[in-house]
């Protein structure tokens, strides 16, 4: 079977003047509060120009509804992903919002304190979360 | 090939694609925005351009998860590179230009060999015999954002899917190379997308010895006669044809033998399944035991057609759309106006392989005018079809319910 050279396979990949990937800022902006900063302020770093960059992801566009506790998802959750990975939930139960959160914290080591989560709880149940069964 | 800088489309040219088949194009609602609507609660979502990619649904951003809109499956049998889905885990995801370096990469093939091996891409490609295989690749977890109940997870509708010819090496031959020891019991598979803290599981895969020797798993460098998009695994992935995305590890860079069954998160808990026939349990309970997911259940879709078109009563229509199953293909396709109380049988397309989606057509003659559902259901070679209720799991997975096209004939 006929195989390409490397060179014609590859070649597009590695087009000259790109710029740097855009997650770098990123890992730069975690060790200060910038980050949480300028997501509260809902203007974000990532690839703020149209660019043709093969190598450049679009900018984050998604937000949080304001409330009580936004801050602590802000500063906390955005780490390691987007907003969206919230907003575009069902509405879900306390329960389950609760189980996610746990989940980030058991097995993802989301470094959330004990004593910040019923605040994120209080936040992602009044702005995504399903109304409470009646009793 | 086109230089993917200059790939044509511009999302302003997708989304004015024409009045009439915009709701096509876009798979959902479009909404005259940048928007579409998926048809669930909470189903608004952004159509965006990534690199090498045509404008796409997203579904998340960091680390990107991306959808297909339904109309490209009606465009042909290969979905093309520029529209096939991407979904990630990790945070650093996908890996840096630098990590993928096509100049430093490698593949090591570790654990229990008698010859550990490391290849670079020339190597492994001037080494082994260069094979193709058409084959589907579909998310776990496409289709979740229709579950009733609602579960949480990645909230997609049915675009995370798509069937494209893959170019590459056995897997099989690779692993003899390093030569098996006695005792190895499982193959693991790990990429170059890592997570950014050091307490999150690195997305490693495992697969049984007698699956990672069958010969129609391949190391994977091309997709439809181009490389591997960045979003789709470059320089290299594993092709499990017939098995869930999870599998199909991406940005591939060490394999490891084992004598012991891996315990990693991403086998356990996660990716998991009741251990029933067809996966499923009374809907807001929680299995009793669970299994790692595998293959694909059968499906089919009427892509022709988008949810709620409007059609001329009395003017005949071809419906045209595709199915498949987990590898043993299809059989049948039958379809019904009224609700599942007559079926016709649909003419089956070419078979491009067990693996790949098969085309599906039938001519339809609506007479009455109101409201009409298009209800397709696939039956495979092992005589499994698709249930006209939805099965339920608490992860979400594996959607084959007969899916429902709304149609308005007036």
């Amino acid at each position: 079977m006929r195989r390409k050279p490397l060179s014609s396979t590859l070649s597009p990949f590695v087009p000259r003047g790109t710029r740097e990937w855009a997650w770098r800022p990123v890992l730069r902006c975690l060790t200060s509060t910038a980050l949480a900063l300028v997501l509260a302020s809902g203007a974000l770093p990532l690839g703020a120009q149209p660019t043709t960059d093969a190598w450049k992801l679009p900018a984050e566009k998604a937000d949080l509804k304001p409330g009580a506790g936004r801050e602590l998802v802000v500063g906390q959750c955005v780490l390691c992903h987007s907003v969206d990975y919230i907003t575009t939930q069902p509405r879900l139960a306390r329960g389950v919002w609760q189980a996610t959160v746990e989940k980030m914290r058991g097995k993802y080591g989301a470094p959330v304190p004990t004593n910040s989560v019923p605040a994120l709880l209080d936040y992602l149940v009044a702005a995504y979360g399903a109304p409470a069964p009646a009793k | 090939m086109a230089d993917p800088l200059s790939l044509p489309q511009s999302r302003r040219r997708f989304l004015a694609a024409g009045s009439g088949a915009l709701a096509i194009t876009l798979g959902g609602l479009a909404r005259g925005d940048d928007t579409v609507e998926l048809p669930f609660e909470n189903g608004v979502r952004p159509v965006v351009k990534y690199p090498q990619k045509r404008p796409l649904i997203q579904l998340t951003a960091r680390p990107p998860q991306l959808e297909t809109p339904m109309a490209v499956f009606n465009e042909g049998l290969l979905t093309p590179n520029d529209a096939f889905f991407v979904r990630y885990h990790l945070a650093g995801a996908p890996p840096s230009r630098e990590l993928l370096d096509p100049a430093a990469y490698k593949l090591s093939v570790v654990g229990n060999v008698e010859s550990p091996l490391s290849f670079s891409l020339a190597e492994l490609q001037s080494r082994f015999e260069a094979v193709e295989v058409t084959a589907v690749n579909q998310c776990s977890g496409n289709g979740r954002g229709f579950f009733k109940p609602r579960v949480p997870g990645g909230q997609m509708g049915n675009g995370a899917m798509g069937c494209a010819r893959w170019k590459g090496v056995r897997l099989a031959e690779v692993l003899r190379a390093a030569g098996l020891r006695t005792g190895s019991r499982q193959v693991l598979f790990n990429g170059l997308d890592r997570p950014l803290l050091p307490s999150v599981p690195d997305f490693i895969k495992a697969l049984e010895m007698d699956q990672g020797l069958d010969p129609e798993l391949l190391l994977a460098w091309e997709m439809n006669g181009e490389p591997l998009p960045w979003l789709n695994g470059f320089p290299l992935r594993l092709v499990v044809p017939g098995h869930y995305g999870t599998y199909w590890i991406k940005h591939l860079h060490e394999i490891t033998v084992t004598d012991a069954e891996f315990k990693g998160y991403w086998m356990d808990p996660a990716y998991r399944i009741p251990d029933d026939p067809c996966a499923h349990i009374e809907p807001g309970t929680k299995p009793r035991h669970t299994v790692p997911i595998t293959r694909f259940n059968v499906r089919s879709f009427l892509t022709s057609l988008s949810d709620g078109v409007r059609v001329a009563a009395g003017a005949p229509v071809r419906l045209r759309g595709i199915a498949f199953d987990g590898g043993s293909g299809i059989r049948e396709v039958i379809v019904s106006d009224d609700a599942g109380r007559t079926w016709r049988g649909a003419e089956l397309g070419r078979d491009e392989g067990r693996h790949a989606f098969r085309e599906w057509t039938l001519d339809w003659r609506p007479a009455a005018t109101g409201e009409r559902e298009i209800w397709v259901r696939a039956t495979n070679r092992l005589g499994q079809s698709q249930p006209l209720e939805p099965l339920w799991n608490p992860a979400g997975y594996m959607r084959n319910v007969v899916e429902r096209v709304r149609v308005s004939v007036g």
